[in-house]
Parts: structure tokens; C-alpha cells; sequence
């Protein structure tokens, strides 16, 4: 128990927590605005435009991350393509003045990263319970004479909102826990959690274990218990009740 | 009055709606009867501004185009809100005063008898108290034109009966008009007293429910009312030919097929139509005093309703028709 109360008590780590669950906040609220934002452009399955792209969209959700950070790295570090090419085209003078966007202490490679996954799987999530409700909803609201976006504000909104903070509890949970993107991608001065107990681990301190053991299980159950806080107040939300639409 | 000037509607290839001209008197209810793919909600649609036609328009008394509070076959009420909060939809999105909407959302309520479910969720009432809920939506907004989408289909026959009353009574109430699409004639018959039958996206009858039944325009009219013999035979000018009844006919159209109601054509009382004699096989009571009787005639067989125990079974009759019959 010991091991729990001196976790809770070191700075160090709360400090990490608190960077951990800054970071994987935000990056699950980022792809909820944005997924929700592009799963209303993508719901009409007849649209000659939006059809193929919401095709589209469906591919980084089947793509590895290790896909994604290989592609970063190889397009977005200071030697990477992009940074290459504005050197050879003028716009930058030398690679060191490519702005650091890759094991930055801002995360952003890592933010990309889930984004680039994340956005697609909250679009697709979205995508397919929007054609469900189709234009019912929509149709009485503005027969009523609601605004589009009083309608999209107080209908269809409120109704999609089981499905987004189903698909941001997925999202928050991993961004939470995962660890490889992160230790590639990550910044060692700004450390995130899951890099933080893996590193004790492999440090091979044996009398650290029972710490890292109960490091684990503390990012277990806040992740758990975050979820069931979240599901709690969605339920108090509008669109908490949703009759089972 | 309303007036429906010359609508019609396209939808790709498909021509739904062509040429509709009507005229409806306010203060009134008025049912579109047709069979299902008639493009009675299509027409319901463009007067309640969901849809547009593509040629045409419905316009009020003052030639303003007008548009009219739904009230969906499905009720669609909002499911992630209570009763209270679907009711005073409308009035929030009007911006309306917080006093405003809770007195009128209680004096609706009342008049609909739901107070009581006023914290209520869709999924927690029962058909009748949705439609009831859906009915106040629409009615707290004080609307000129109500247009109600097949209003009763979904409601066991009880159930219907009582809501087709307490829907007059709202008419009387609010002195709303109210223009309904079903596909059920009995619903159109007890609900108004004007009927236009819309088949194929075409207007093909405007009448009162007793003259639709007597009189019917067309064939098309006659076989979606049913409840009719339609006997082939062969036509020589005003004389019909068949194996049930052969002798004069009045008219109408030239398909060749007599037009035979189950009720009120043929009788056993003598006219000075003598229709044909025939074999009362089977009899099959129907309520309110009535029988259906299956009469057979020279192996055709013709059904009829008749006053109970006015014939016996393995009798041959003669019968007689009420009016000279008519012929499509």
C-alpha cells in the first residue's frame, strides 16, 4: 500500500500524470471536434463527393501506427522530405530552421499521430449512426421553425452524443495508456506516462518493481474510473437519454 | 380557403405528383385517401415547406404561399427529450419568453390530458400518449394549418376511434384546419366530410365519403374503394353482356367491367332494375346487423351485404338492383 501512497506523493509523477492526461485530452477532444465536424460533411452516402471520400477516410483506421510515425519521421523531422524540399525551394534557409515538430515538447508528432488514426475512427463511428437517423429528426425540428443550427444544436447534436463520447472514451483510454508512439515520438524532458514506467522497468531495478507495478495499476484504474466519470456525466448531458436512437 | 394550384412533382425520372388543384375551405378537415405510393405524403410534404414542388403552389387565402405543422405518421418525437421539452420545442427555437412558453406548454398539456407525463421520455409512453404528445408540439405553436401523415395508422382500433373524436374536438377547439393523407377510407370517412382520392399522383375524385362510395368517377376510384364486385363481360353500346347480368348499364367507361358495391347496389326489394337470380352459398356476419352474403350465379360468384337473417343459406333469390348499374 506503501508503494501507492509514495506514487500518489511524488511529484515527479504527478507532474507526469498530469502532462499524460493534459496531452490525451486534448488529443481525444481534438479528434471529436474534428471527427464530428467531418462525419456531418461525409453523411450523405449519395453525395458524388463525399462518398469517395468518406471511403477514404476509413483507411488510416486500418493502417498501423508504426505506419503513420515511420511516415512522419520520414516526412516531417528536420532532415525529413518536407523540410528537404522548402530547403531546396528557398523558403527555409537551412534544415535547423524547420520548425521542430517531432519529439517537440509540445507532443505534436504525437498528436498528429493519433489524429491521423483517430479522426477517421470517430468519422466512421459518427458516419453510420448520422445515416441512421437520416433526415428525421431534422425535418420535424425545422418544420417547426428551427434555424439549421438551432436544429443541429438542440437534435442532432444531442442525438449523436452517445456515439462521441463512446468513440472519445476509446480514444482517451489509449492516448492514456499507449506507449509506443510516444517513445517515438516523444520528447525526453517533457516524458508522458506510459514512456515514464517503462523506462523504470527496463532500468532492471528489481526493488522497483512492486513500484512500477503499482504505477500501472494507478493508470489502469484512473483510466477506468475517467471513463465511468465521463459516461456518468454524458448521461446527464444533452442526448443522455436517447430512448435507444 | 387554401389553395393547391396545379402542383406536380419530380424526382428523377419519377414523376410523383401531376397537376394537383385543390381547394380547401379553412376551418376544416379535409383527408387525401389513396393507396400506399400515391404520393400522398409527397403532397403533404410540399404543404408543410419540407419539400418544394417542382411546378406549382400552395398558397392561403391571401395568396401567400402557406406552410403547415406536421404531425408525422411516427410522431418523431425528439428521443433525448421529455415530453415537456418536445412540447416547448417549437416555442425555444422562436426564442419565445421562458413565462410565455411554460403557461402555454401547461394550457396544451391539459387540453391533451398529459400533464401528468410532463417529465416523461418518448420511450416511456405508450402510442397514444405520443400521438397525443406530438399533436401538443404542433398545437402550442397556434398554427393555422395542421397536416397530420396516415395520424392513426399506428394505433390498435380502440384507440383510433377515441383519437379520431378527440381530433374533431380539437379542430372545434382550435379552429384549426386539417388536412390528413391516409390509406384508410374508413379513418377519411369518420374524420371528414370531404375526400379527395389521390391514386397514380393524380387528383381523381373530390367528394363527400357517401357520393365516393355511390358514385365513383373512375375505375381506379372504384377498385381502390374495394368492397366491390367488378363482373367482366362485353359492351354494345348502353348493354352490358356477362354471365351474371346482361341489360342495360349506365356508362362511365369503356373497360368492360361491371361495377357492383357490395353495399347498397343489390337488394331484394323489388326495383325496376332486376339484377339476377342467384344461390345464397355462405353468409358471414359483419356487425351492426349486416351480412355478407356470397351469392352464386351461373358459377360467377358475387358478394353482397344485406340486413341479417334477410336470406337463408341454399336459397335461390331473385335480386334486384338499387339503380341502374354502372359499367367501367
Amino acid at each position: 500500500m506503501h508503494y501507492y501512497t509514495d506514487a500518489l506523493n511524488n511529484k515527479v509523477f504527478l507532474k507526469i500524470f498530469f502532462r499524460t492526461f493534459i496531452f490525451a485530452l486534448f488529443s481525444a477532444v481534438m479528434a471529436c471536434f474534428f471527427g464530428v465536424v467531418l462525419a456531418f460533411l461525409f453523411k450523405k452516402n449519395d453525395n458524388t463527393f463525399t462518398k469517395p471520400f468518406f471511403k477514404l477516410a476509413q483507411l488510416p483506421v486500418m493502417l498501423p501506427h508504426i505506419f503513420i510515425v515511420l511516415a512522419l519521421l520520414q516526412l516531417l523531422s528536420q532532415t525529413g522530405l518536407v523540410s528537404s524540399l522548402l530547403t531546396k525551394i528557398g523558403i527555409i534557409h537551412s534544415y535547423n530552421s524547420f520548425p521542430l515538430l517531432l519529439n517537440d515538447q509540445w507532443q505534436i508528432g504525437i498528436i498528429l499521430t493519433y489524429l491521423w488514426k483517430e479522426v477517421p475512427f470517430v468519422i466512421v463511428s459518427l458516419v453510420l449512426v448520422l445515416r441512421q437517423m437520416d433526415n428525421r429528426y431534422r425535418i420535424v425540428s425545422e418544420n417547426l421553425g428551427a434555424t439549421k443550427w438551432q436544429t443541429f444544436w438542440r437534435v442532432s447534436l444531442p442525438l449523436l452524443m452517445p456515439a462521441i463520447v463512446n468513440a472519445f472514451i476509446i480514444n482517451f483510454s489509449f492516448n492514456f495508456g499507449a506507449y509506443e508512439v510516444l517513445y517515438l515520438l516523444g520528447n525526453q524532458t517533457k516524458e508522458l506516462l506510459p514512456v515514464y514506467i517503462y523506462d523504470l522497468y527496463v532500468q532492471g531495478d528489481y526493488t522497483q518493481l512492486p513500484m512500477i507495478m503499482s504505477l500501472n495499476l494507478i493508470l489502469s484504474v484512473f483510466s477506468i474510473a475517467f471513463a465511468g466519470i465521463v459516461l456518468w456525466l454524458s448521461k446527464h448531458l444533452p442526448g443522455g437519454h436517447t430512448g435507444g436512437i | 380557403m387554401y389553395h393547391l394550384d396545379n402542383i406536380s412533382q419530380k424526382k428523377g425520372n419519377t414523376q410523383i405528383l401531376r397537376g394537383i388543384n385543390l381547394n380547401i375551405d379553412e376551418n376544416s378537415i379535409f383527408a387525401i385517401l389513396g393507396p400506399s405510393g400515391s404520393g400522398k405524403t409527397t403532397l403533404l410534404n410540399i404543404l408543410a415547406g419540407i419539400d418544394r414542388p417542382t411546378d406549382g403552389n400552395f398558397l392561403n387565402e391571401d395568396g401567400q404561399v402557406e406552410k403547415g405543422i406536421m404531425v408525422f405518421q411516427d410522431y418523431r418525437l425528439f428521443p433525448h427529450m421529455t415530453v415537456f421539452q418536445n412540447i416547448t420545442f417549437g416555442l425555444k427555437v422562436k426564442k419565445a419568453k421562458n413565462s410565455e412558453i411554460k403557461q402555454r406548454a401547461e394550457n396544451i398539456m391539459k387540453t391533451m390530458g398529459i400533464s401528468e407525463l410532463i417529465n416523461r421520455y418518448p420511450d416511456e409512453l405508450s402510442g397514444g400518449q405520443q400521438q397525443r404528445v406530438a399533436l401538443a408540439r404542433a398545437l402550442i405553436l397556434n398554427p393555422k394549418l395542421l397536416l397530420m401523415d396516415e395520424p392513426f395508422s399506428s394505433l390498435d382500433e380502440a384507440l383510433r376511434i377515441e383519437m379520431l373524436d378527440f381530433v374533431k374536438e380539437l379542430q372545434r377547439k382550435f379552429q384549426l384546419t386539417i388536412i390528413f393523407v391516409t390509406h384508410y377510407k374508413t379513418e377519411a370517412y369518420m374524420l371528414s366530410n370531404k375526400v379527395a382520392i389521390l391514386i397514380n399522383g393524380q387528383i381523381m375524385q373530390v367528394d363527400a365519403p357517401k357520393k365516393l362510395e355511390s358514385n365513383p368517377q373512375n375505375f381506379d376510384v372504384a377498385k381502390f374503394l374495394g368492397q366491390a364486385n367488378f363482373i367482366e363481360g362485353s359492351l354494345s353500346s348502353d348493354n352490358f353482356s356477362s354471365p351474371v347480368y346482361s341489360g342495360k348499364v349506365n356508362v362511365v367507361a369503356e373497360e368492360g367491367k361491371l361495377y357492383l358495391p357490395f353495399s347498397g347496389q343489390l337488394q331484394l326489394d323489388q326495383t325496376d332494375y332486376p339484377a339476377f337470380k342467384g344461390n345464397v352459398v355462405e353468409k358471414k356476419w359483419m356487425g351492426s346487423n349486416l351480412e355478407r352474403v356470397t351469392i352464386k350465379i351461373n358459377q360467377e360468384t358475387v358478394y353482397c351485404d344485406l340486413a341479417s337473417e334477410s336470406v337463408s343459406e341454399n336459397q335461390v333469390y331473385q335480386f334486384y338492383f338499387s339503380k341502374l348499374p354502372v359499367v367501367f
